[in-house]
């Protein structure tokens, strides 16, 4: 079930504060400017948002501290911006815990779950006191009404309304997370079950008041940048993200422009990983285990390690297409600085855990990064080509489905019993993890996207990620070589890499 | 038939903001107000920051929301064709 996906004036404001924050850092003014930020924010923008001004500035406050890569941690309360600045650039709270919920812009929607609304024609047959099993459902002002401390959330009352009168309400919050790992605290504010939570980011495109929010790395790169030699990976899903559909030129001459030493695919990585996690699958299936799932998604991999610990030694153990290409350049040059660009949040963590990567930012995050420069994508005359070795089923990766065609192009040619199945959301991951578990599965092996349609759906894209899609099958459609075992680069750092492939 | 230009800013700035949303929600308007239309995308009119922009015969309207650009178009189409009224 995938939604089209929106810039809503939520995500306006939280594009605005990176926006504004990166253009700060740009400008070496953070410490002289940070704490009039909230007030310019305030005067930006059209539409009135909140109750009151204090409360849009209390929010923006908080925006900014996630911008600046903080936390939303008791100590940083009632802080000075300015005066949390000093930590904020020693940049303490980027190992984990990415997606945050804003405790004062959270609205603490309704807790009930069945609501009774004015379809209601208290009819005679009254079905739904009848069919409640707890006799919660009484007749007040003539309209049925539930009493909520009797309520069993059973939903028989909504059944067998004949007027379809009696609604159910999710939490957008709840509804978006399908490993429910977000609930309502006693104050009716979303909180987070860091034990559950994978990190995929879901409920920050699913909350309608953008109260979900990951912190940022943006000022740390911006540093970066300033001073340093960086090398920036980018995710297969960066086609047409700054808006210029499939062709890759200007997004090639923006990171140039920025300062990017060089800018590598991480389809590199996805053809490396391709031959390396096949050739585990050959050794591994049946000898070892009865099926083996893919591990380049970290929302996938954080599920199983979560959810279904039992099945940890089933997870590739070949490192992720990102992890490949940032090992691959730390050894070709120990000094220079690493940046993965993605549609990710899950991959903040990873990175971070990974040692290899020194910075990772979403697209929404880059673009900002941009703005801030004032830099205009569609001026750019444009020569820069992507590399011709990096393969089609490479390229593939960033859509649900890419992992698993990318090892059929390698594995068709095996005689080894191959059965792939794919699974894209959290849900449909464990649907096919449980399967695999009771041994029903016909299947052996498991490629897992925790975002629907794959990384181009991921919650840090700019462009939604259907028209991500196309672009990627046109530049695809455009790709000379086929499949990893084409790439001979590839093969030439996997050899070099060896067992450093692994996790 | 007078042709109105509609010109949809297409800058990074206005990407970020959702000038691509503003495209998305052309599909929706009527086809007899489509006909008015001669929609172009441009680099940048010169408003950065209060995106998404759009100009629409001349004149420029920030803030744009996928809502607002079709109010915008009807109500200055509805004027080219006189006769009927405006909103």
């Amino acid at each position: 079930m995938a939604v089209n996906r929106h810039v809503t004036e939520p995500v306006k404001l939280k594009r605005r504060v990176l926006t504004e924050v990166a253009r700060l850092a740009w400008q070496g003014k953070l410490a002289e400017e940070i704490d009039d930020l909230p007030e310019k924010l305030l005067s930006m923008g059209k539409e009135r948002y909140r109750c009151c001004e204090f409360k849009e500035k209390a929010i923006y406050a908080e925006r900014i501290k996630l911008a600046l890569g903080l936390g939303q941690k008791e100590e940083y309360k009632k802080k000075r911006l300015s005066e949390l600045l000093p930590k904020a650039l020693e940049f303490p709270d980027l190992a984990d815990n990415q997606v945050n919920v804003i405790n004062v812009a959270c609205e603490g929607c309704p807790i009930n779950k069945f609501f009774v609304t004015n379809a209601c024609q208290n009819c005679l047959a009254h079905p739904c006191r009848n069919s409640c099993p707890r006799d919660a459902i009484s007749v007040v002002q003539n309209q049925a009404y539930i009493d909520q401390n009797r309520c069993l959330e059973c939903g028989m009352c909504k059944r067998s309304c004949p007027y379809g009168a009696i609604i159910e309400i999710n939490r957008p919050c709840e509804a978006s997370c399908q490993i429910g790992a977000i609930k309502a605290n006693t104050d009716r504010k979303a909180t987070i079950d860091l034990e559950k939570c994978v990190e995929c980011g879901a409920c920050m495109v699913g909350c309608p008041y953008g109260a979900i929010s990951d912190k940022s790395q943006i000022v740390k790169v911006i540093e970066f940048l300033k001073t340093e030699k960086v090398y920036a990976i980018i995710a297969p899903s960066f086609i047409g993200q700054l808006g210029q559909k499939e062709n890759p030129g200007p997004f090639l001459k923006a990171m140039e422009l920025l300062g990017f030493t060089k800018v590598v695919e991480a389809a590199l990585g996805a053809d490396i990983v391709a031959l390396e996690e096949s050739e585990e699958f050959i050794h591994k299936v049946p000898k070892e285990l009865d099926f083996m799932t893919s591990s380049c998604c970290p929302g996938f991999v954080n599920l199983v390690d979560k959810h279904f610990p039992d099945l940890k030694k089933h997870v590739s153990s070949t490192v992720s297409p990102m992890v490949a290409v940032a090992k691959y350049l730390k050894q070709e040059d120990r000094e220079g600085k690493i940046v993965f660009i993605g549609p990710c949040v899950a991959k903040k963590t990873e990175a971070y855990a990974s040692g290899v990567i020194d910075a990772t930012l979403t697209f929404e995050e880059l673009t900002a990064l941009l703005v801030a420069k004032d830099i205009n994508v569609s001026e750019l005359e444009a020569t820069q080509e992507l590399s011709e070795d990096i393969s089609r089923s490479g390229r593939g990766f960033a859509e649900a489905g890419g992992v698993k065609a990318a090892l059929n192009g390698i594995m068709e040619k095996s005689e080894l019993t191959w059965k792939p199945v794919n699974a894209q959301g959290l849900k449909e991951c464990s649907q096919q993890l449980k399967e695999l578990i009771r041994g029903k599965s016909e299947y052996n092996f498991l490629e897992g996207m925790a975002c629907q349609g794959g990384c181009v759906g991921g919650p840090g894209a700019v462009v939604d990620g259907k028209f991500t899609g196309r672009f990627l099958q046109k530049l695809c459609q455009k790709t000379v070589r086929e499949k990893a075992t084409d790439n001979t680069v590839a093969q030439e750092i996997r050899k070099k890499l060896g067992t450093d492939l692994h996790r | 038939m007078a042709i109105l230009k509609l010109e949809i800013c297409s800058g990074t700035s206005c990407h970020l903001m959702g000038s691509f949303d503003l495209y998305r929600s052309l599909d929706f308007l009527p086809r007899d107000y489509k006909e008015y239309l001669e929609i172009v995308k441009v680099p940048c009119l010169g408003k950065c920051g209060e995106g998404p922009n759009i100009r629409l015969g001349g004149k420029t309207y920030t803030y744009m929301t996928p809502e607002e650009i079709k109010l915008v178009i009807k109500r200055e189409i509805d004027k080219l064709r006189g006769g009927k009224d405006g909103c």
